[in-house]
């Protein structure tokens, strides 16, 4: 990714044409990375509409080799904002407790929606199917379970396939912590995927 | 434990649950159109900031209009002074006649303007200018 950056920086403007597919090819995993992170369906796909509004608004202007970079920078960031925003509603929401009824937005299972609609998997069998669909239920409740940073680390650096510099940037960390985070994170999945007789 | 090789599993089974229920594609679709004219709207306002160049090296027309304000107004305002000044300088030039005119109408009136004058013929076609 980063030589396409560089061979195609003197390029003025990412095109429409280009900023669509972009968005339509990475829509899907920034939800589920949003989804992980705050666990809640409705509000990740307000995160990541900002997200895209935010890279269309002040990133426009830039090359399309660029757009990866900037749309990881800016979902992460709006991820942080969505727990500040928490924090203040619920510092308020305490204050104000004896007035009105508490609402417990950790009680829904966003993964259960998830596991309905995941639908048929290519042509395997149903036995198959449904052991794959077993394994992703459980290794999404395992990402969702590892700390922001690991995760943040993980999901950039492997999913998003960004390489470590490129991970430390978007997450503002030095390149060893990037490292740090994501060796924790896989040792982490991998016990829990073995305590649960699984094997990658 | 090999990292990236389970990394890869681990991104090979999230792929594979990349398939959403409808409400959430449908919600995703339309903040990617709304991103789209998002984006159709701020090229479009680039292109018209290409026909103001100078506008937008000054920092943008709010800037520009704060710079020109000012300059106007000083203009303004040493143009006005200027105008006083004529003003000033026509009434004292007016006065001064005046002064002159009224000093010879009393040396007129009381006799003491010198014989000669009345043989000047310059003086006798100022006296007439100035009676007019």
């Amino acid at each position: 990714m980063r030589a396409q950056t560089i061979h195609t920086r003197t390029r003025p403007l990412a095109s429409r044409r280009e900023l669509s597919d972009f968005l339509a090819g990475v829509e899907r995993r920034a939800f589920k990375q949003a989804l992980f992170a705050v666990r809640d369906d409705e509000a990740a796909l307000d995160i990541v509409q900002d997200a895209m509004l935010r890279l269309a608004e002040k990133y426009g202007g830039k090359p399309a080799a660029e757009l990866p970079l900037l749309f990881q920078r800016i979902l992460q960031n709006a991820i942080r904002d969505f727990f500040r925003r928490r924090k203040v509603r619920s510092l308020w929401t305490t204050l104000l407790s004896a007035l009105a009824p508490r609402h417990n937005e950790e009680d829904a299972d966003p993964l259960e929606t998830l596991e309905s609609a995941a639908g048929p998997t290519g042509q395997r069998g149903p036995d198959a199917q449904i052991e794959q669909l077993q394994l992703l239920d459980l290794i999404e409740k395992e990402i969702a379970k590892l700390p922001a940073r690991q995760r943040e680390a993980f999901l950039l650096r492997y999913w998003e396939e960004l390489d470590v510099a490129e991970t430390a940037a978007v997450m503002g960390c030095s390149e060893g912590s990037v490292k740090t985070h994501c060796s924790r994170a896989a040792h982490t999945l991998a016990v829990a995927l073995k305590a649960r007789g699984i094997e990658l | 434990m090999n990292e990236p090789l389970l990394a890869r599993k681990i991104r090979d089974v999230l792929d594979s649950g990349l398939k959403l229920p409808p409400e959430a594609s449908a919600r995703l679709a339309v903040a990617r159109e709304r991103a789209l004219e998002r984006h159709r709207a701020v090229a479009g306002e680039l292109a018209l900031a290409g026909g103001g160049r100078t506008a937008a090296a000054l920092g943008g027309p709010q800037r520009l209009t704060r710079l020109l304000l000012p300059v106007a107004f000083l203009v303004a305002a040493a143009v006005g002074l200027q105008q006083w000044q004529e003003h000033q300088r026509a009434g004292r030039m007016a006065a001064q006649q005046a002064a002159e005119i009224e000093e010879t109408d009393t040396k007129l009136l009381t006799g003491d303007l010198p014989i000669k004058a009345y043989l000047d013929e310059d003086f006798q076609a100022w006296l007439k200018r100035s009676s007019e």
